[in-house]
């Protein structure tokens, strides 16, 4: 992804890309992206219907959480607006008024891409604001493998020097220890003014000793389990995040196959267990392993490196790509020239210390939020102490119903919205001014929202269908 | 839910009546009554007098029509500040409100500038701004609604009487059954359990009651800090003005699209220009000049005959630690007190007054809520103390005690960072809650001759000629755009004359 948007964004003449990459990939087998992606490819000039095809990708309307808060329950948080404002009071307030007068309509029955998701069903959005189904946005699941190859092939197509080896370490300038060149295994140097760490932090940690701020306190999963199954007769529209005793699971549907992956806690389920569990549960063979950390290094950029995303979060709401795409844009307006004056990455690091900060908090607040009491680890979630931006947002809310947006927050006040009512934290009130407009009015609008929203999702062919005329027009053309 | 029922309002300035207007006017009949103590024996301050286009938003809230409100409070068209003598004597800056031309190559406008400037162009960077040109050839009109057009890409905000606005407001309210007691307060009664204000006692000794207060009393806070002791952080070490003298004077000169402010050996001056008269203050610290050296120098450089004795005013600068405690918050002047440098003080009880409409309470007064109000708010004035401080600490004047002091004081860790990150590559750090946009910060940056040791190395990439041929063309563009528009005083005439007193 950096290679690709800097070739696009930086002219040839101006500088030179060499894209460094290992024959096999580190990552997790597939990836699910969140709709900013769409801005990225604009920005690319990437056409969708093409990275589809070339990626196995299908398209996303969010993530269906299973077993969070209580066993049995479930809950969608897509990319979508619940209702709408009336009256400058956010919609939420009106619903649970009228929750507390006995009304029984689940919040998701507000939003359209909960409704299709549910249902299986999916078209891109439509532009006329005025349609119901105008008013959510789309993302995609895809093969991280071939998503990279196909970046890699943009980049290349754009200038850049690919160079296929393994970096093994790095030669430091002496006096200042400002990376001078890169070593390859098979003895090979490539120099560059300015590095961009995309590894598990080879420069930035193993040549820098930058350090890294742990988040495993919060966020225990440290370890995953991955295997594939086929894919059966319909083609989900939501990644699946599954809780299990000692984690999660995680189904991601590509339009050949399903990734199922379990990310757990090596404190509580040895690898052993763990690949046993899954396999039961998905039918399927030959287990990958994968080991992280929940944290972010102390600085994502040290010196003439940079680390892409630098932060590990595990992908309970597909962030990391998103980490990804805001770094190369953060990188790019924070640009340095040869010196790498530090005022460069001063301001590079407070951005996206923010940003994963936030991000962090959020995906703690899935874990906080459980009643469960089944295991130890999520005995441990549901007691531990929380970071106070965290432990503020949750009062707020509990409180008024309400969402308080901090600095550089990448999810919105829906996405907050989502998670809090879905792990049922139910605000103990709302917003006062919710009864300023007629309760039988507001009433009414809600009934038919919720009519116009059942109908314009029962209207969506289902994700299969929209695949298969994607992939038909295609091959037409 | 237990709702809020009654409301009382204390103080009758703008703030008292921006907020019972709102309140009445999102509230309408649904909770109990909206009451306003005025005490006429107690003056209004009416510093305000300049605003920031935010205010039009409030107004659009409000329902207000434009050109009725300017009519009815001599209003005026503000397209920015003019800043005279603030980096070195005999310097001139503006600070307009929009956008230096349109982004070229993805880098913003002013890195571009950057460039052209090493090279030695002598392009000022207030050629690419239409407002500053307008400004400058006292010209106006409204914004196009074209996006495409050069005459879309700027905004405005007026000149008013804040007496006369808080009339019109109050006019608004009272048609929205908001309640109007004349009164002084003698005595604020807390709820013995939990310090809750529970009624105001007023001279004639009626007891007024409500269930959320709401403190215009002005700087000394009778509710938050009288009676609640909610403390006061002192801001004097940045911002070391503690005194004002006000007096207007007739119009002399042509009616100019903006304020002036002109830095003074001892604080500034304001120059606000209204349809019947012009506003003038001096803005000062009481260490460095006698009230009697600060009121000769205002009146000695006034364009018009003097209108009335001069009226002084004492402030310290700073916020309230907490300005929402209990059941009482508190806006405009009760709140904070910050120089009306970026003319923010009628802004910040818009703020106050919004934010406390997005968190409004019931009677439980739930912590976290007040606990945002508070967070939210107190951003918002650092932002914008922040921006303030920039104007007296980026200075090369050295003429006299007070430019000594300010140009080696220290400043606050969010504003260095601020300044070293503009310094080395001209980036405008962004900072949530910051009212003052990328465009406001460069312009003071520049205008207070803060150059960057470099502009962003990413303008390298383009064709220098192409660079220089495309900045000269929106220089023309914004020149002609300008150029096209009436003047000030022929819009006022034709759009929102006063009728004559």
């Amino acid at each position: 992804m950096a290679a690709a948007a800097l070739t696009r964004l930086l002219k040839r003449s101006y500088c030179e890309v060499i894209l460094v990459a290992r024959p096999e990939a580190l990552a997790f087998p597939s990836e699910a992206a969140i709709p900013a992606l769409q801005r990225f490819h604009n920005l690319l000039g990437i056409d969708e219907d093409d990275f589809i095809l070339n990626t196995d990708a299908t398209f996303s309307l969010g993530v269906e959480f299973r077993d969070w808060s209580r066993i049995g329950d479930r809950y969608f948080h897509t990319f979508c607006e619940f209702g709408g404002v009336i009256a400058s009071v956010p919609f939420q307030h009106y619903w649970r008024k009228l929750r507390g007068q006995g009304d029984t309509r689940d919040i998701g029955d507000y939003s359209i891409a909960t409704a299709a998701a549910k249902l299986g069903r999916f078209a891109r959005p439509v532009t006329d604001s005025r349609s119901v189904l105008s008013l959510y946005s789309h993302a995609f699941h895809f093969d991280s493998a071939l998503y990279a190859s196909y970046l890699r092939t943009y980049a290349a197509a754009r200038g850049a020097r690919v160079v296929d080896g393994e970096v093994v370490d790095a030669e430091q300038r002496v006096e200042d220890g400002f990376i001078e060149r890169l070593i390859l295994a098979d003895g090979r140097r490539i120099e560059a003014d300015f590095f961009i760490d995309c590894t598990d932090g080879l420069l930035i940690e193993h040549v820098f000793k930058t350090g890294t701020e742990d988040w495993s306190q919060w966020l225990p999963c440290d370890r995953a389990v991955s295997v594939a199954t086929e894919m059966g007769a319909d083609v989900p529209i939501c990644t699946v995040a599954q809780a299990k005793p000692a984690g999660w699971q995680r189904t991601v549907p590509l339009r050949m196959r399903f990734d199922n992956t379990y990310f757990y806690s090596s404190a509580a389920l040895d690898d052993g267990h763990a690949a046993n569990a899954l396999i039961e549960a998905t039918g399927g063979r030959e287990p990958r392993r994968f080991q992280f950390r929940n944290g972010r290094p102390r600085q994502f950029w040290n010196k003439n490196c940079v680390a892409l995303p630098g932060a590990f979060l595990e992908p309970l709401e597909a962030s990391s790509i998103h980490m990804i795409q805001t770094g190369i844009l953060k990188f790019v307006s924070t640009f340095p020239d040869r010196d790498a004056d530090p005022s460069h990455a001063d301001e590079y690091n407070r951005l996206t210390i923010m940003e994963s900060e936030r991000i962090r908090d959020f995906l703690i607040l899935h874990y906080a939020l459980t009643e469960r009491d089944d295991s130890e680890f999520w005995n441990h979630c549901r007691t531990m102490p929380l970071p106070d931006s965290l432990r503020h947002k949750i009062d707020l809310f509990a409180g008024s119903g309400r969402v308080n947006m901090l600095d550089n927050e990448h999810f919105g006040e829906q996405s907050w919205i989502s998670v809090f009512l879905g792990q049922n934290l139910i605000p103990a009130r709302y917003d006062p001014l919710a009864d300023v407009p007629d309760t039988e009015d507001v009433r009414r609008r809600l009934s038919g929202m919720a009519a116009a929203i059942a109908q314009a999702a029962q209207s969506l062919p289902t994700h299969r269908d929209y695949l298969a005329g994607i992939l038909k027009r295609a091959t037409a053309a | 839910m237990s709702p809020i029922r009654d409301i009382v309002v204390v103080g009758g300035g703008s703030a008292g009546w921006m907020a019972a207007a709102l309140l009445a006017n999102r509230l309408k009949d649904k909770f109990g009554t909206i009451t306003v103590i005025e005490s006429a024996e107690i003056g209004t301050v009416g510093v305000g007098e300049a605003t920031i286009p935010a205010l039009r938003d409030f107004n659009a809230m409000l329902g207000f029509d434009e050109r009725e409100f300017m009519r009815r409070t001599q209003g005026t068209i503000k397209l920015g500040i003019e800043f005279v003598d603030w980096a070195r004597l005999g310097h001139v800056y503006f600070h307009p409100f929009g956008l230096y031309g349109s982004t070229v190559n993805m880098v913003s406008l002013h890195q571009d500038w950057l460039k052209l400037h090493a090279q030695g162009d002598t392009a000022s960077i207030e050629d690419y701004s239409l407002c500053t040109v307008a400004a400058r050839l006292g010209r106006f009109m409204l914004p196009v609604a074209d996006d495409s057009s050069a005459l879309s890409m700027f905004n405005y905000a007026y000149h008013f009487d804040a007496g006369l606005y808080a009339g019109y407001l109050r006019e608004y309210a009272l048609a929205r059954g908001v309640v109007h007691v004349e009164g002084r307060i003698v005595d604020v009664a807390l709820r013995s359990e939990d310090g809750f204000v529970e009624s105001l006692l007023l001279a004639d000794v009626r007891r007024i009651e409500a269930d959320l207060f709401i403190d215009c009393s002005g700087f000394r806070g009778l509710l938050i800090e009288q009676a609640l002791k909610a403390g006061y952080e002192d801001w004097t070490q940045w911002l070391p003005c503690d005194r004002a003298v006000a007096a207007p004077c007739e119009n002399a000169q042509r009616l100019t699209p903006f304020t002036r402010s002109t830095a003074r050996k001892a604080g500034w001056q304001w120059r606000i220009p209204l349809q019947h008269r012009t506003g003038n203050g001096y803005v000062y610290c009481s260490r460095f000049i006698s009230d009697d050296e600060a009121a000769a120098t205002l009146i000695g450089s006034l364009d018009g005959a003097q209108l009335g004795e001069p009226r002084f005013l004492r402030f310290v600068a700073g916020r309230r630690k907490k300005m929402w405690s209990r059941n009482c918050i508190a806006l405009g002047l009760a709140s904070g007190f910050m120089e009306p440098l970026e003319s923010t003080s009628i802004h910040l009880v818009q703020r106050g007054i919004v934010k406390l409409l997005e968190l409004f309470p019931d009677r439980n007064f739930d912590h976290a809520t007040i606990e945002e109000y508070n967070r939210s708010m107190d951003l918002e004035y650092e932002r914008i103390r922040d921006f303030i401080i920039l104007h007296y600490c980026a200075t090369t004047r050295d003429d006299s005690p007070l430019w000594d002091y300010c140009r080696h004081m220290s400043v606050p860790d969010t504003l260095a960072y601020k300044i070293a990150q503009f310094r080395s590559a001209g980036r405008v750090v962004p900072y949530g809650g910051d009212l003052f946009s990328k465009t406001s910060w460069v312009a003071v940056f520049l205008g207070q001759d803060v150059l960057p040791r470099s502009y962003d190395p990413l303008v390298d990439q383009h064709d220098a000629e192409d660079l220089r041929a495309n900045m000269q063309n929106m220089r023309a563009l914004i020149r002609r755009a300008a150029e096209s528009a009436p003047t000030h005083e022929a819009f006022i005439a034709q759009y929102c004359a006063a009728p004559a007193a």
